[in-house]
């Protein structure tokens, strides 16, 4: 364990947590390079990452039209005179609606958790891998609507 | 923001539907995952109790293993909904993120098969809400520095006031929240 040599007087056990922690050289918990992911932990993640990104989508388009000349009919006959192929608007759709599927279906799954129901590691798996596969198919459905 | 969100919150409204979960909040949910799985089902959630210094400010009853099983029951719900002076914002605020997240599970599948401008304002206030309690959990979990934690949230603030201002804009002065994702997804 290292200690602060520089001052008699402060201790690094002294310091406020984050701090501290540097201080004695603590790794991050859990260590995330050696930690193994897990079904869990990765939708834990993956649920967070589509919330983030698409608050800050939403957010984007709508400062980006609130301060925009151009209605949203100029923006959407923009896109379509490059006449996109096929390939890449499906893409870009499922792109899209694969977070909000996902995000949806795990929110109900927390919610679930949240009534104190599937608390057990069995059922958070098999929650996970619902969740999972009902997001690929729905996320397909609503891209080829 | 957050204190005005959870003024905002009907306190009766959300007891109806949340009132009674016998253990709750996420900071929990590992915790109690990890005592359930190792204990007996009547020892679990006194034990899960036991496991998180949060739980208890967030729980509505004592709980027992007797609470636990009727807490499933709707005589249940009804009995434990009368709000309770012990409760304090915190637990209100909890409720409120749950039924803007609610909210949003009904409001979404509705804008898409009954397209209408009272949804589509319902939406430019419900994901920009949604979208702030998210982003708050996530600077409450990975920004540390005071002076970070202070500039993170009051940037989140502008960004959620922005958001919504320009959202409601856009229902009044364009096609609105629903035409505007169908003009999309027709490209």
């Amino acid at each position: 364990m290292r200690m602060a040599s520089s001052a008699a007087s402060t201790s690094p056990m002294d310091l406020p947590f984050f701090e501290k922690n540097k201080a004695l050289g603590r790794p991050l918990s859990p260590h995330l390079t050696i930690y193994r992911p897990q079904l869990t932990s990765v939708l834990s993640i993956t649920h967070r990452a589509t919330g983030a990104a698409m608050t800050f989508a939403i957010s984007t388009a709508a400062v980006y039209s609130a301060l925009s000349v151009h209605d949203f009919a100029y923006n959407i006959d923009l896109v379509r005179s490059l006449d996109l192929p096929s390939v890449v608007t499906l893409t870009a759709k499922y792109i899209l609606a694969w977070p909000l599927v996902y995000h949806s279906l795990n929110g109900i799954r927390h919610l679930v958790w949240d009534s104190g129901r599937a608390l057990v590691l069995k059922d958070t798996y098999l929650g996970g891998y619902i969740v999972f596969g009902l997001s690929l198919v729905g996320a397909s459905l609503l891209t080829l609507l | 923001m957050s204190s005005l969100f959870a003024r905002l919150a009907l306190p009766r409204a959300s007891s109806l539907i949340l009132a009674s979960r016998p253990v709750a909040a996420r900071a929990l949910c590992s915790a109690a995952s990890i005592a359930q799985a190792r204990l007996p089902a009547a020892a679990a959630p006194a034990a899960a109790r036991a496991a998180s210094p949060f739980s208890s400010m967030m729980l509505r009853a004592p709980v027992t293993s007797a609470a636990h099983t009727q807490a499933r029951t709707p005589v249940a719900f009804a009995s434990t909904s009368a709000p309770a002076a012990s409760h304090g914002k915190e637990s209100s605020h909890w409720k409120f993120e749950r039924v803007v997240a609610i909210g949003l599970l009904v409001a979404i599948p509705t804008a898409a098969v009954y397209p209408h401008i009272a949804v589509d304002m319902a939406l430019a206030l419900l994901l920009p809400i949604h979208g702030h309690f998210g982003l708050h959990q996530l600077i409450t979990d990975y920004v540390h520095p005071k002076p970070a934690i202070f500039l993170a949230n009051n940037a989140l603030r502008i960004l959620t006031l922005a958001t919504a201002a320009s959202l409601i804009y856009f229902n009044l002065s364009d096609v609105g929240i629903t035409h505007a994702v169908k003009a999309l997804w027709s490209l």
